[in-house]
């Protein structure tokens, strides 16, 4: 899974059930890189088709000149998925002692 | 699901940039996702910023999201709609071919009272003349080919007018009979061509649609 796909599904989990434009401010702010709406729903169009979330639509909205929400929730290979990548990460970096120095302003 | 579309909000987003978005998304469940947040942040950034501002950023975002959409449309195609996108592509070559014939006569009129001239008409063959015609064909055959796949209406243009703009490289290269700014303009101005087509066939249609929309 990328970064942005792992950004993705954590902002889904995160809300418990999250449309585009929440997920996408989310992912921006966490990742500081303003995504575009097109990579956020295509990154959310593959995890649909891995089965890491689903999705439902909400009524029509006139904000969204008469279109409707697509709501996401993680399901629970897209929470097994999350776990994975925790354990992935955790044991990457578990007894390395590995100092980072900060990046020069 | 699909609403009537407000029609009372002052503020509405650039049009050309929304037609541009709506053909590359298509019809269905993408589309009508990416719309929707784009006129929510729109109508958002509106209120706050000012329309202006909220428009250049709608501009912005088009195009910044219209590589993802072209290229998420691009991998979900299977062999039968490539087939399918390239039977609407020779449908739309074969239309507008024969209706520049039919309209052919009156063109050459108005082109020879400008002074241009056609190869086999004179010693000197008008390439200016000849590439109009070209760009004709392919806003004809771009409108066409929306026409035909209502569905992916900038995909099936962007098929038609790559597959001509080709089919003219190949001809300028493999003859080698045109002048050279000729065979370096005429491929790109073929495909800018179909895309005004395409884009032109959805801004009608969307005038035309209903504003009590069809369901997702």
């Amino acid at each position: 899974m990328g970064s942005l796909e792992l950004a993705v599904l954590l902002a889904v989990a995160g809300d418990g059930e999250a449309y585009g434009l929440a997920i996408r401010r989310e992912v921006s702010r966490r990742l500081q890189h303003d995504y575009s709406v097109g990579a956020v729903y295509t990154t959310l169009e593959r995890l649909e088709r891995k089965g890491l979330v689903r999705s439902r639509i909400s009524e029509p909205l006139p904000v969204r000149g008469g279109r409707s929400r697509r709501l996401f929730r993680v399901t629970r290979a897209g929470e097994r998925a999350l776990r994975d990548a925790q354990r992935t990460a955790a044991s990457l970096w578990a007894g390395r002692g590995v100092t980072i120095r900060p990046e020069p302003a | 699901m699909t609403a009537p579309r407000s029609r009372t909000s002052v503020a509405s987003p650039p049009r050309l940039a929304a037609l541009l978005l709506e053909g590359l998304a298509g019809e269905g469940e993408l589309g009508d996702d990416v719309m929707g947040d784009l006129a929510e942040e729109f109508a958002h950034r509106a209120e706050h910023d000012g329309t202006g501002a909220a428009r250049r950023w709608y501009r912005r975002e088009a195009l910044r999201s219209a590589s993802h959409l072209f290229a998420g449309r691009v991998r979900a195609l299977r062999a039968k709609d490539v087939a399918h996108l390239l039977g609407v592509a020779l449908s739309s070559y074969v239309l507008a071919f024969v209706l520049v014939s039919v309209t052919g006569v009156a063109l050459r009129s108005l082109l020879v009272a400008f002074g241009a001239s056609f190869p086999g008409s004179t010693s000197d063959p008008s390439w200016i003349g000849l590439a109009i015609m070209a760009l004709v064909v392919a806003t004809m055959g771009g409108y066409l080919a929306a026409f035909l796949e209502a569905r992916r209406p900038l995909l099936a243009a962007l098929v038609f007018g790559v597959s001509l703009a080709t089919l003219e490289l190949w001809l300028n290269v493999g003859f080698a009979v045109s002048p050279a700014w000729y065979g370096v303009a005429v491929p790109p101005l073929l495909v800018a061509g179909t895309i005004a087509g395409a884009l032109s066939r959805m801004a009608v249609a969307s005038r035309t649609r209903p504003p009590a929309g069809a369901s997702r």
